[in-house]
């Protein structure tokens, strides 16, 4: 007589088990409340969700690739098992498990850690708990049916989206493994709390310490500024900060205004000495520190500036690590004694007011020149209907430099474009044709070009000063270095090269004359915003060339 | 402290006390109604000459009333002393401008080192008619830019009509428009000419904010029609930042200053947000023009600073006034208050320039609630001995001025002299008047408030609690013992700091908690 033939299991009737249900809901509990709640302990709460996994899972399993026999059940269960061992001791497996989820447009990332094992008796259990359901006669009730497939499809759903996505380097809003938020496992397994930083402070000392961060408070031209730091910033400007207490032994953030460029910093305290900081993000990327004390300086990584105390029992600071210099001293800056080396005043560069009557022939006349340093002048265009009524109009410049007058006529155009202001104003006539005076125009320009500059004929190319050292404003911690001013005409052979304050002549082919006078040129590096007129940094100059001709064109 | 009865604004102090009383006192040498000032003669009654132009510290209670605590950049000294009144010992003036110097010698009220001031005050012998305001020159500069479309111009056109009615024949007024240029809409028209309604009302707003063109065109029109015995004064009203033209702030400045010295007031009104405004520079202006800064929010208050103008004559007394203070080798000049327009040149000297000096005088006798409107205001000079130095000179003041239209220059001398040492601090300090110890205590409150305050900007809350809380100390036995409601005020200013530093955190440190030195040692 033949053996009978075992009757088929229906893993799925073991979904609607109370035990299966039970182990489902603890799955998305604690993968979505009870984690990062604080409300039972770590690792409890990373133990749970792989009990309740390893016992659900099987029979998910079985029931999804419609397993039928003990055997097939059974390889479920060794399957499960084994992906999730190899998870947890094989990195490699790892990431190709995580490749192959990904490829199918599911995010699954895991965690090595050993003590996962731990939970590996749970198929057991779920073997003893649920195959003998399984092997109960199928509900013939449609309503069974489809709760099983329901349950099912939830199951699948929390098994997979168990926990949030990982974090990247950087990010701060996720969870790290199974620790809380913003925790992440130490060397012995714990969860700690982190924070993230590129350069930190950290307490070398038994007592807490207070530090005072302050973020600079201007532009900044990074490449030139990080040829020489202590050159370029000075105390103005940064801004008054943020005071912090660092207890022994803990780190604390440094965070500069700025992060995508050059970061820079001040730190400061009542006992510590003041110092800069300035490091580049590609050496000293975002990384996570741990915010609980730490002991053992070789835990640290790179980018810390440790606070000790000195021989002398003062506190003293001191690099981390063999990266670049991070760590500067406030220099005060040195006097510039070359007059081409000093910034130009702002009260004597050039500047007008927009025209109204531009393209115009006007006459001029009420010429007086204000204790500003700026000219007023009327400007009538006639009484013809259609022509604008007469206005007054404002440019401030050296009386040298400008050689208008009552009883002229003349054009005034204004072209601005991004980077570059351009007056021109032209004598086309006097009022008296009795009187004739000759031609002469002024070209004023105002420019933050850095490649140079090509207009009226002109082409101008800014260049570094030798010997120029950076100049610094005291009060409000501005710096750059002047520059000197290539100046070529194409309608002639002369070429000038004036720094600022220099003045001299083109002859051109027909011999016309151009008397160029160079009023400023810097490369302004740092720019604090309460300092200057509204601009960045780079290259700015202010010129004004006088075109002068014997008889009118 | 007085009321701001008006509207949410920041007042500027006139140079010159308005004490209505002491023109209607005096009586003698008034004048004709618009002649220039006369001296009040020997015996005649002297008001208090201040230098003007100065923001009250409006911004800083503001935030302690919201329980909150302020930045540093929110307390100015030339307001906060411009919140006292300061009784001065009537010298006689014989001029138009005179200057006195009294000193004051105590531990400082934070730790009890030596703090050593001279208090510097003006006074003026000239008297004005209060009955009759001279007739105006007034320079209207108003501002056109898209910030002011819509519910803003309409609200200045209602309240320049309004204004109207306070102007009269023998005034000449002169209407520019600013926006993306400057128009000259009206050019010195009487007071009484019926079209200046229709200017009024064709005012447009679009464009950007050509301040400087604006200023200056209604600066040049003062001066073409000065003359005949007017007053002349430029009301800039300003809806935005400047953001066209020519923008540099000190230019602007300066040019104000140059006409600010040939006797033209200027008043400063913002009209909106503060956000949107450049308080900094039309601050700078009206110090610059000896007048006042408002902050208005809508039509009725316009009228009022409108109105308020125009019944307040500014009459100048003197012009390029400067004041220099020498020490002695006794006494380094450490500090400079209550004015934006000192320098110190050198380590035992200091100077204040001022444009002009003004006298301000109103249609109706009553002031501000507490009679102090333009009455307060005080130039503190602090001194820092040199120990070891034995003189009992402690410095001179020289004063220089011009009469208004006048080249010729006048000069005063005054020597302050002490019965100490450099460095000697006697316990009950030594102070020439009641005016002076009250200086001395209210130069310590804003210097205990202003380090608290930059303490609680970088987050040391510890720091500033422990600095007010010995302040508060000091000031509440000073109230005890001394009845003056602006020293009272000041403490509950302190107080209301404390608690607002208590409610952010901070611990209240124990009575051994030593306050950092305010003063570093030299």
């Amino acid at each position: 007589m033949a053996a009978p033939t075992p009757e088929p299991l229906t893993p799925e009737r073991a979904l609607l088990h109370p035990a299966w249900l039970l182990g489902l809901a603890v799955l998305i509990l604690n993968d979505h409340v009870l984690k990062g709640a604080e409300l039972l302990p770590a690792a409890l709460t990373g133990k749970l969700s792989d009990v309740a996994g390893l016992l659900i899972a099987p029979l998910l399993l079985a029931a999804v690739v419609r397993a039928r026999s003990r055997l097939s059940v059974g390889a479920a269960h060794v399957a499960v098992g084994a992906v999730f061992a190899a998870l947890q001791l094989s990195p490699a497996f790892a990431g190709a498990w995580s490749g192959l989820f990904d490829a199918l447009g599911v995010g699954w990332v895991t965690w090595q850690d050993p003590t996962d094992l731990l939970a590996l008796p749970a198929l057991g259990l779920s073997w003893w708990l649920f195959v003998p359901v399984a092997a109960r006669p199928v509900p013939t009730r449609q309503l069974a049916r489809f709760a099983q497939v329901g349950v099912a499809s939830v199951g699948v759903i929390f098994c997979m989206a168990t926990s949030p996505p990982p974090c990247e380097d950087g990010d701060t809003n996720c969870y790290s493994d199974d620790c809380g938020y913003d925790e992440m496992r130490n060397d012995v397994g714990e969860c700690q709390p982190f924070f993230e930083a590129g350069v930190y402070v950290h307490n070398d000392t038994s007592e807490a310490i207070e530090v005072v961060v302050r973020p600079l408070a201007a532009s900044l031209d990074c490449a030139v500024v990080s040829t020489d730091p202590t050159a370029f910033l000075t105390e103005p400007a940064f801004a008054p900060g943020t005071t912090w207490t660092v207890p022994a032994h803990t780190s604390l953030p440094v965070t500069p205004a700025d992060t995508t460029s050059c970061p820079v910093a001040l730190i400061e305290g009542d006992d510590l000495p003041q110092a800069l900081l300035v490091w580049t993000n590609q050496e000293y990327p975002i990384r996570r520190h741990f915010a609980e004390p730490v002991v053992d300086l070789n835990a640290l990584p790179p980018g810390g500036i440790l606070v000790r105390r000195n021989p002398q029992h003062n506190l003293a600071l001191e690099q981390h690590g063999d990266g670049s210099n991070i760590l500067y001293k406030l220099n005060k800056p040195a006097p510039l004694s070359d007059p081409a080396c000093v910034p130009t005043p702002l009260d004597a560069r050039i500047d007008w007011s927009p025209v109204a009557l531009t393209g115009l022939n006007v006459a001029i006349s009420e010429v007086t020149l204000g204790a500003d340093g700026c000219f007023g002048l009327t400007l009538d265009p006639g009484d013809h209907p259609s022509l604008p009524p007469k206005g007054r109009w404002y440019v401030c410049v050296d009386p040298d430099l400008f050689p208008f007058e009552d009883g002229d006529i003349v054009q005034i155009t204004d072209s601005q474009a991004p980077g570059t202001a351009l007056l021109t104003v032209r004598r086309t006539g006097t009022v008296d044709p009795e009187h004739p005076r000759p031609y002469v125009a002024m070209l004023a320009m105002r420019s933050s070009q850095t490649n140079g500059l090509s207009a009226e004929s002109i082409t101008l190319n800014p260049q570094a000063i030798e010997g120029c050292g950076t100049w610094v404003d005291p009060s409000c911690g501005a710096s750059g270095q002047n520059l000197s001013l290539e100046v070529r005409d194409a309608f002639s052979d002369d070429v000038l090269t004036l720094t600022p304050g220099e003045s001299g002549a083109i002859t051109r082919f027909d011999g016309a004359t151009r008397d160029v006078r160079l009023i400023a040129a810097t490369r302004l590096a740092i720019n604090p915003t309460a300092c200057l007129a509204p601009t960045g940094v780079g290259v700015l100059f202010d010129l004004v060339v006088l075109d002068r001709l014997e008889t009118n064109p | 402290m007085h009321a701001k009865t008006l509207i949410s604004n920041i007042f500027l102090m006139s140079a010159l006390t308005l004490f209505a009383v002491l023109g209607g006192c005096g009586g003698e040498d008034a004048g004709d109604p618009g002649a220039a000032p006369s001296t009040g003669g020997a015996g005649g009654p002297t008001a208090t000459a201040g230098q003007g132009g100065a923001q009250d510290i409006g911004a800083f209670r503001a935030i302690l009333d919201q329980g909150l605590l302020p930045g540093p950049h929110t307390l100015d000294d030339v307001g906060f002393f411009n919140e006292h009144a300061f009784e001065t010992d009537r010298d006689p003036c014989p001029d138009n401008l005179c200057v006195a110097g009294r000193l004051g010698v105590q531990g400082n009220m934070l730790n009890g080192g030596n703090c050593t001031v001279v208090m510097v005050t003006m006074s003026t012998g000239a008297v004005v008619d209060l009955e009759q305001r001279p007739p105006l020159n007034l320079a209207i500069a108003v501002d056109t830019s898209q910030a002011m479309a819509g519910a803003s111009i309409e609200a200045v056109r209602s309240s320049l009509s309004l204004m109207r009615t306070e102007l009269r024949a023998d005034d000449r007024v002169t209407l520019v428009a600013f926006d993306s240029t400057a128009r000259l809409i009206v050019d010195g028209a009487a007071g009484d000419d019926p079209n200046l309604q229709l200017w009024f009302d064709n005012l447009r707003a679009e464009g950007k904010t050509n301040l400087y063109d604006g200023l200056r065109l209604a600066l040049e029109a003062v001066e073409r029609h000065r003359g005949e015995g007017r007053t002349d004064r430029v009301v800039l009203l300003s809806g935005s930042r400047p953001d066209t033209g020519i923008l540099l702030a000190d230019r602007i400045v300066r040019l104000m200053e140059s006409f600010g010295r040939q006797g033209t007031g200027l008043t400063a009104i913002g009209y909106g947000q503060s956000a949107t405004l450049d308080l900094p520079l039309l601050t700078r202006l009206a110090e610059s023009g000896a007048g006042n800064l408002y902050t208005v929010a809508d039509a009725q208050d316009l009228l009022e600073v409108f109105t308020e103008e125009l019944t307040t004559a500014l009459v100048p007394v003197a012009t390029d006034v400067q004041i220099a203070f020498e020490g002695s080798e006794g006494y380094k000049v450490r500090a400079i208050h209550g004015t934006h327009r000192a320098e110190i040149t050198d380590l035992h000297g200091a100077s204040i320039d001022i444009p002009a000096v003004f006298v301000a005088h109103r249609k109706g006798a009553s002031d501000n609630a507490n009679g102090r409107r333009g009455g307060g205001g005080a130039i503190l000079i602090e001194l820092a001995p040199s120990n070891g130095v034995v003189t009992s000179d402690v410095g001179a003041l020289h004063l220089s001025w011009r009469a208004p239209g006048s080249d010729a220059v006048h000069e005063q001398l005054v020597e302050i002299t002490s019965r100490l040492s450099p460095g000697e601090t006697p316990e009950a300090g030594l102070f020439d008047d009641a005016a002076v110890e009250k200086g001395f205590v209210a130069l310590n409150v804003y210097v205990g408030l202003r380090v608290a305050a930059i303490a609680a900007q970088r987050g040391d809350l510890q720091d500033a609690l422990g600095t007010l809380a010995a302040l508060d100390r000091s000031v509440t036995s000073w109230v005890a013992l001394n009845d003056d409601a602006d020293i009272a005020d000041d403490l509950a200013l302190v107080q209301q700091f404390v608690n607002n530093l208590i409610a952010a955190g901070a611990i209240a440190p124990p009575p051994s908690w030593v306050v950092p030195d305010p003063w570093p040692q030299d």
